[in-house]
């Protein structure tokens, strides 16, 4: 009731925590609240799951997350949600009633927001595309102070320019998507053990077809012969007659475990990422049609809640590059070898198959491979392998996600990012005096408007 | 507990909000009332959508003193089963300030919940119940907010009396001691101790009334710390920085 909201000076970081950064963060509990809180420069954040600076400003942020309330639920599946909504909350709700996401990033952590802002993309993505391209209708909070009604058939260079638009657009308010019927809450699993990238890739290759859900977890410490040996997963939804009777048809998840306090420095040594490597392989043998509720299947880092503090202080960044189709073994083969050369250390490599590319002008997926590895920030070493990595990215026509990037800068964003120009030119007519801003779009490049 | 609805007078403030969800959880019907009635609509959709029950948004000026009777005509002379005040207001100047806020924390944190439970008594289950969500700043006035913490103590008084009033008679009272509570209002604060989850306090909340306390202190661990806080004496008292 008091006049003006005050906001609460904090330290906030990224999910990576290599990158911290103080700010006058603002948490409205009401929308109206939230147009009043806009004076800006600053940026929209949900849950902060972004790695790297994507959630970050010198100036304001305006926290999102108890801006949380659902609105409606179509008979046909359509959901429409407040931005602070996060995707676990929605299965939880929704599941039950034969109702689930149509996309998924790893983790159920992420708010409505944040996935359409940083358009996230799930182990079906080459059957089903991004979450944005599953969004009927936003509502935008403008500088300006105007709440947007857009869509992809109304205003649609503001629609693209704000799916992927990683909130530079202004701040996302509502969401409007279309759930996916989900006959029951288990995933049918098949498990593959690869022993080389050649074989991981041929897998690719011939099974995106069979399986809905497709992921590889891949072993990025493992050099000469295995190299690129992976545990690949293809999953589909089990369907009704395949549980037995009295089962949930619909099970849901316990509490999280939580990792107390950061781990200290050098506990994610290279023996130690050998050893776990080596383990996650051999903890999983090849199984046919293994069943495993979809929290399991879908969220499996969700198990420990604050995981980032296992890599301690200086905390972890991720690479995540994805390349066109026409690149394949040799390629992924040099830019694992980098990593080893640098010996540095790695965990959790994920290698996927993507499908046709997003109309979200900053979007990250396109179509080919994408490989993810995250990398615990261990100083200088770590900075000139990311640019690296960057280089050869770029030079092999692909690009870097930018909800998990930490250190590009703009002369690759702009190579990797040919969309750049025209979500410029959107940008320049919303948001003139560059109001949405965060640590990304000025180290980027994006923070100044022309 | 008797059939009818729970009215949330503030069903946008934090607890208040965390309260409605909470007896929702618990398929209750509710009636949400909240000075931004598009505010309030979007809470009772989220709260229908999520638990399938019934709630309605109503428009509620604790300056206007005839609301009582639109909860009474909302109700259709059905008795609610429940009222639960959970509206107040800490401005900077809620140790001191010039007439105008002075005025404001007064009224709002107290004055405004006399009249709203007063006028809407008669329209409660006699096996019903009331919740004054008071605080631990009215238990020892301190430099900070004693204006804001004053007006508590008299909001603590009142709810014993109406107990007192009523028992036997009438729907229970639970006045509840809050602690400090992560919200819209200890958010811009900064120093405090870090605030309770909305939504544990609101369990506890109602726990307590489903227990029939008169007074509970929430989070529990507030009951000893004002215990000692308030028998220290005012020479050494007035050293600490509180």
């Amino acid at each position: 009731m008091s006049a003006t909201q005050a906001g609460r000076t904090l330290e906030i970081a990224g999910w990576g925590h290599a990158v911290r950064q103080q700010a006058d963060v603002l948490r409205p509990e009401q929308q109206g609240r939230l147009a009043e809180a806009l004076r800006g420069p600053g940026i929209a954040r949900g849950l902060g799951r972004a790695y790297g600076d994507a959630a970050l400003s010198q100036g304001r942020v305006w926290q999102t997350t108890r801006l949380s309330r659902m609105l409606s639920l179509s008979e046909a599946g359509l959901l429409t949600a407040e931005a602070g909504v996060s995707l676990g909350d929605i299965v939880r709700t929704f599941l039950p009633r034969g109702w689930t996401l149509p996309v998924t990033p790893g983790t159920q952590w992420v708010t409505l927001g944040g996935a359409v802002a940083a358009d996230v993309h799930g182990k079906n993505h080459h059957a089903a595309g991004t979450f944005g391209q599953h969004v009927k209708e936003l509502v935008l909070l403008t500088a300006d102070g105007q709440l947007r009604r857009i869509s992809p058939e109304g205003q649609k260079e503001l629609f693209w320019a704000t799916v992927g638009g990683m909130g530079l657009t202004g701040v996302i308010v509502e969401v409007t998507v279309q759930l996916v019927p989900a006959e029951t809450g288990y995933l049918s699993v098949d498990y593959v053990r690869s022993g080389g990238l050649e074989e991981t890739l041929e897998w690719f290759s011939g099974h995106d077809r069979q399986y809905p859900y497709t992921v590889a977890w891949i072993d990025g410490l493992k050099e000469g012969q295995g190299l690129g040996r992976a545990v690949l997963m293809g999953g589909r939804v089990t369907a009704s007659r395949e549980l037995t009777a009295g089962e949930p048809r619909y099970p849901m998840p316990r509490g999280a475990v939580r990792v107390p306090f950061d781990f200290p420095k050098g506990s994610l040594s290279l023996p130690v990422g050998r050893a776990f490597n080596a383990a996650y392989y051999g903890m999983h043998r090849p199984r046919q049609n293994a069943r495993e509720p979809w929290w399991k299947f879908f969220y499996p880092l969700d198990v420990a809640e604050d995981w980032y503090r296992l890599y301690g202080r200086t905390g972890f960044a991720q690479y995540q590059g994805v390349y066109p189709p026409e690149v394949g073994l040799g390629e992924i083969r040099a830019i694992l070898r980098r990593i080893h050369a640098a010996r540095h250390p790695n965990f959790l490599g994920v290698l996927k198959r993507m499908g046709p590319a997003s109309p979200g002008m900053l979007s990250f997926p396109r179509e080919g491979l994408t490989l993810a590895l995250d990398l615990p920030v261990q100083g200088e070493g770590t900075l000139r392998l990311f640019q690296d990595l960057y280089a050869m990215t770029a030079d092999y026509g692909g690009r870097v996600y930018l909800a998990k990037d930490a250190f590009l800068t703009p002369s690759m964003f702009r190579r990797m990012y040919p969309g750049w120009e025209a979500f410029l030119a959107v940008k320049a007519k919303v948001d003139p005096q560059g109001m949405f801003r965060s640590l990304l779009s000025e180290r980027v490049g994006l923070g100044e408007v022309r | 507990m008797p059939p009818g609805r729970i009215a949330i007078l503030g069903a946008t403030s934090t607890v208040g909000r965390a309260i409605a969800a909470e007896y929702a959880r618990g398929g209750r019907d509710l009636l949400l009332c909240g000075r931004s009635l598009g505010e309030v609509e979007r809470v009772a959709q989220d709260l229908s959508l999520r638990y399938g029950v019934a709630a309605e948004a109503c428009l509620l000026d604790p300056d206007l003193p005839d609301y009582p009777q639109v909860l009474w005509r909302l109700e259709g002379g059905r008795p609610l089963g429940g009222v639960v005040w959970a509206i107040g207001t800490m401005s900077a100047a809620a140790g001191g300030g010039g007439p105008d806020e002075i005025r404001e924390t007064t009224w709002v944190n107290f004055g405004a919940a006399v009249a709203a439970i007063e006028g809407v008594l008669p329209a409660v289950d006699p096996k019903g119940f009331i919740v004054l969500l008071s605080s631990v700043a009215g238990e020892r006035g301190r430099r900070k907010n004693y204006v804001y913490g004053a007006a508590k103590a008299a909001l603590t008084t009142y709810g014993q009396g109406l107990n007192h009033r009523l028992a036997g008679r009438g729907p229970r009272v639970t006045v509840v001691q809050l602690g400090v509570v992560d919200s819209q209002m200890t958010w811009g604060m900064s120093g405090g101790p870090a605030g309770a989850d909305p939504e544990r306090v609101a369990r506890a909340i109602v726990q307590a009334v489903r227990a029939g306390k008169g007074r509970v202190h929430v989070p529990a661990v507030w009951g000893p710390i004002m215990l000692l806080l308030r028998l220290v004496p005012e020479s050494v008292f007035n050293r600490l920085q509180v």
